[in-house]
């Protein structure tokens, strides 16, 4: 066995250029496959983050029970609870304040006319909640809406759109109502939960036009008295609550908010991803299988001789399957690295394209390094058992013959139909994630800006989504993601050649 | 046939050896009933014209093909009841090869290729016999070049000392000189009859060179798959005027 792992060693070092093509493959799939996950732990924890800060001072949600699923939505709509339950739960004992919270569509229109936001992330209004500790704004600048048309923005909105304290604008509810920018708020730390724009108005103002009826919440906020704990409060408000309307804890509202946005935005976003990976460790298996069944047949005088000098066939198989672990384990170990790399990209260039990427170090975790690191070596040992198998069963003999050995270099032909082929491929991938605006969206989720570079001018704003509940539910509009076809260059090599028998 | 050699030991023999290639019309009897054995301790060649069979017998004597009937041994195992596995042991302790080309791992160092069937069986051998062995091949300042590094002369020299690091029983050599030049060949040829009389070894060498078989103890000649004459203390003269016997029929 010892002989074996020498063999192939001094054989890798050897023909160290042979396996590039190889490492790089395995390297490629590695690197997505770690990225993806490393991407979606580090993503996962910024906005349990985000949402965990936003909402720490609510202590129970209350809202309408049943959702209605319409196809095609994943979140459910859920029926408005009636603003006025907000008094009768005020007065529950252990309640210390209760707030509607009113929601709807409004775009802004920018100072330059046009509108913020355009047709990707969701653009919303409601009602400004003045008791800071409920409300998961926080004011930054300027003062709460007092008085009718006035509101207040978040951050990253307003600076979208070049509005500042004391503009006035319209905000399309669709309806267009003037209003003037009192206040700048932040989300959870951030200029904005997202790209998500919000407009928040005086309670009278979204009651008039951002509901199908006055006195309509999309839920109640509650925050408990001291002293008082989260599951205690939504055991005391349920006696308290009409028929058709539930209280879950602030926690459970904060995960929902976090999960959705996993199953919606991190979902298509790794999907993405996966499917670069796996057409590069597809590419691998090909990759690998090719090399190896020449490296087998350019060396079948050498494991020829080895039989005859008494390698036993599991020797020489052993011997293949070690250069190939030794190629995987090097390449998934590079690519690890890669993976955390690409994870760390991803994180810079977020905010550069105008996502705020939620703050924190990358979360590396267990598995998203084992994972990747078993799928590429075992990618990598698959493709390379069957032609390790028919080094083992070289026949001596073949050691005492003049075996013609393919000598064939690199021809120029194969390496250019080769390089064309890879920017064909490259080309086809480009267009096709650039091109169709959908599966961009798709694949990196409503909340990322690309609408703001290419978007509005071609198509009406998306309709705001009917569910009155979270601001995210508007992303899964997007088509499913169609990734870009990427021909799957398979490096061309020449057919092992057969020992004469 | 009679044998001289009854008073030695054979370390490998054949009888009856018959090797057919092919089937039907297209076969080809290569070894058409051999009955042969090299005695332990002697270096024997086999001479014949092309087609003669004399590698074939070399091969299937040496557990590297089987023969289509009749029984070939290495002292005493017969090597038909063996299988592939028992096969690949045999060839690995008992035996120590030398070809006519291509016989060290190019990406293994020259000390690496001479202990190579001593690793294979994961034996640590005797060090102090490599190291003599070493020596008498006159390698010693090359042992950390890799083959390619080496003239051909000095690559055959190499696997001659291969061939008997593990003392195997016997050491076939398949014309071992058919790629050198006659001062190279005299090189490897000395240390094969060097290791059958001064060392006990037994070497069984396929040659088609009177010059080389001449440093046998005995010749044997085959012609047309059969055992056609021996000549026991030979020298290149008479070995070729036996081998024109060949050419003109008798």
């Amino acid at each position: 066995m010892t002989t074996s792992v020498r063999l192939s060693l001094s054989s890798l070092r050897a023909h160290r250029r042979r396996f590039a093509g190889t490492f790089l493959a395995v390297f490629l799939g590695v690197s997505f496959l770690a990225g993806t996950l490393v991407m979606g732990d580090t993503l996962r924890a910024g906005f349990d983050t985000m949402f965990g800060d936003a909402t720490a001072g609510t202590d129970a949600v209350v809202r309408g029970a049943d959702t209605i699923t319409t196809p095609g939505e994943g979140q459910g709509a859920r029926r408005p609870v009636d603003t006025g339950l907000a008094a009768t739960l005020a007065r529950v004992p252990g309640v210390a304040a209760a707030v509607p919270d009113i929601q709807g569509a409004g775009q802004l229109v920018g100072s330059d006319g046009r509108p913020v936001g355009g047709q990707g992330p969701p653009t919303l209004a409601g009602n400004w909640i003045t008791d800071p500790r409920l409300n998961p704004y926080r004011l930054a600048e300027g003062r709460a809406p007092e008085r009718p048309g006035e509101v207040v923005v978040n951050r990253g909105a307003a600076e979208k759109g070049g509005l500042r304290l004391g503009d006035s604008t319209v905000l399309r509810t669709p309806d267009p109502v003037r209003v003037t920018v009192v206040g700048l708020a932040t989300f959870g730390g951030e200029d904005g939960m997202g790209q998500v724009t919000f407009t928040g108005m005086t309670r009278a103002d979204a009651e008039k036009y951002l509901t199908a009826r006055p006195g309509e919440a999309a839920s109640i906020l509650v925050r408990a008295a001291p002293g008082i704990g989260q599951q205690e409060l939504v055991d005391r408000l349920a006696p308290a609550l009409p028929r058709g309307v539930e209280a879950i804890t602030g926690q459970e509202s904060a995960q929902e908010n976090t999960d959705m946005v996993s199953s919606r935005f991190l979902t298509l976003f790794t999907t993405f991803l996966l499917v670069f990976s796996g057409v590069a460790l597809l590419v691998a298996t090909f990759s690998i299988h090719n090399t190896f069944a020449i490296v087998v047949a350019q060396r079948t005088r050498e494991n020829a001789l080895l039989r005859a000098l008494g390698a036993s066939r599991r020797q020489v198989t052993a011997a293949t399957l070690v250069e190939a672990s030794a190629v995987a384990v090097t390449a998934s170990a590079a690519g690890l690295a890669g993976g955390v790399g690409i994870a760390a990209g991803l994180q810079a260039l977020f905010p550069a394209i105008g996502f705020p990427f939620p703050g924190g170090d990358l979360v590396v975790t267990a598995l998203s390094l084992t994972l990747p690191l078993a799928v590429g070596v075992l990618v990598c040992l698959g493709s390379a058992l069957l032609p390790a198998v028919r080094a083992g069963r070289t026949a001596p003999l073949a050691a005492l013959r003049d075996t013609a050995v393919d000598s064939s270099a690199a021809s120029r032909t194969r390496a250019v139909t080769g390089l064309a082929l890879a920017g064909l491929a490259v080309a086809t991938t480009l267009t096709g994630v650039l091109v169709s605006p959908s599966v961009w969206l798709a694949g990196t989720g409503a909340a990322l800006a690309w609408s703001r570079s290419s978007s509005s001018a071609r198509s009406p704003p998306a309709p705001p989504s009917a569910s009155s509940a979270r601001p995210w539910t508007g992303c899964a509009a997007s088509p499913a993601p169609s990734p870009g076809a990427t021909p799957c260059a398979a490096p061309g090599g020449p057919p092992p050649p057969r020992a004469p028998s | 046939m009679t044998t001289t050699a009854t008073t030695t030991r054979t370390a490998a023999r054949v009888a009856d050896a018959v090797k057919v290639y092919g089937a039907g019309d297209t076969a080809v009897r290569a070894l058409d009933g051999v009955t042969l054995g090299f005695p332990a301790g002697r270096f024997t060649a086999i001479m014949g014209p092309s087609g003669s069979g004399k590698s074939t017998l070399l091969h299937c004597a040496a557990g590297l093909d089987t023969l289509t009937s009749g029984s070939a041994h290495i002292g005493d195992t017969e090597l038909g009841g063996l299988d592939d596995r028992r096969l690949t042991l045999l060839r690995r302790d008992r035996i120590g090869f030398v070809f006519q080309a291509f016989n060290l791992v190019p990406t293994l160092t020259v000390a690496e290729n001479i202990r190579l069937p001593l690793d294979l069986a994961d034996r640590r051998g005797d060090p102090e016999w490599i190291d003599a062995l070493v020596d008498v091949v006159g390698l010693r300042d090359r042992l950390h070049h890799r083959p390619s590094e080496l003239s051909g002369g000095q690559q055959q020299r190499v696997a001659v000392a291969r061939a008997f690091a593990g003392r195997p029983d016997v050491v076939f050599a398949d014309e071992p000189t058919g790629n050198l030049d006659s001062r190279a060949g005299g090189e490897v040829l000395g240390l094969l009859g060097r290791a059958a009389r001064d060392i006990a070894r037994t070497v069984v060498m396929v040659t088609h060179d009177p010059v080389a078989a001449a440093h046998a103890d005995e010749v044997v000649f085959l012609a047309d798959g059969r055992l056609v004459d021996r000549m026991a203390s030979p020298t290149a003269d008479r070995v070729l005027d036996r081998m024109k016997a060949f050419e003109v029929p008798s």
